[in-house]
């Protein structure tokens, strides 16, 4: 009520200026609103632009079921010492045979790396959930990768 | 290379690569492969002798999965590309395999 009584005693040319403000505030609204929907517009067709890729990488599909077998599993007999009469004691180490044609994946050991078989993991148990190292054999290595310590990585300098 | 699997299909595939000095060789191929790059940037970066270089980085996205290469890591002779599914992606927001939670240090109540 006291807003219309105010109202009412402005003077015409200020109404005018006003009116004028307004217009000029609801066309700033107006335009923003309109860049806000070309950018909206913009996001939903730069979206619907996007492709789909070849998702395999040297051969390996990825979206789809694991399929790698596990590494051959191997045991070694490693001197660790001599007892007391002189006589070698050895100790039998658990690792993974590469070298073979095909690719294999080596699960993480129990410290996490990928140097040692696991020891709570039986051999050819289906990954779930879980990083595993893929090994590349060397006909089909990439150009470019060399072998390291830890697998196909490392590139030709 | 490194791969992740989640719920039995692999969702993450990522290969180390030589670094700096061969980065402009795997950007190429990946170009080749993937097309111009989503997003390309670079950052400096100094190897052991002091001397500066910039270290690409580089995605490409896709409604399938993403791809992102690194010139470097954390050491200028290696870097990385990494190929993930959204899967993989949504998997990846939410948990950290490579980084297992680690114990909270459980000392006596003050």
């Amino acid at each position: 009520m006291t807003c219309l009584n105010c109202r009412s005693k402005l003077p015409v040319s200020l109404m005018v200026v006003f009116a004028a403000v307004f217009a000029q505030l609801g066309g700033t609204a107006q335009s923003k609103q309109a860049r806000a929907s070309t950018v909206s517009d913009g996001s939903q067709a730069s979206a619907l632009k996007l492709k789909e890729a070849d998702a395999s990488v040297y051969g390996i599909h990825l979206g789809e079921k694991f399929s790698i077998p596990e590494c051959t599993r191997k045991e070694q007999r490693i001197m660790s010492g001599v007892n007391q009469n002189l006589q070698p004691q050895y100790t039998v180490m658990k690792s993974y045979a590469t070298g073979g044609s095909d690719f294999c994946f080596k699960w993480r050991d129990d410290n996490g790396y990928f140097l040692d078989v696991p020891t709570q993991i039986p051999a050819n148990t289906p990954v779930e959930t879980d990083i595993v190292e893929i090994y590349f054999p060397t006909e089909k290595a990439p150009n470019m990768l060399m072998v390291s310590c830890a697998g196909w990585s490392w590139m030709k300098t | 290379m490194r791969g992740l699997v989640v719920d039995e299909n692999l969702e993450r595939l990522t290969v180390l690569t030589g670094g700096l000095e061969r980065q402009e060789y795997w950007l190429a191929q990946l170009t080749e492969k993937y097309g111009e790059p989503t997003h390309l940037d670079s950052e400096k970066k100094e190897n052991r002798l002091g001397a500066v270089f910039n270290s690409y980085v580089v995605s490409w996205r896709f409604s399938n999965l993403g791809v992102d290469f690194q010139g470097s890591l954390d050491s200028t002779e290696m870097g990385s590309i990494d190929v993930v599914t959204n899967k993989g992606i949504d998997f990846l927001s939410g948990t950290r395999l490579d980084h297992p939670p680690q114990k909270q240090n459980q000392g006596p109540k003050l």
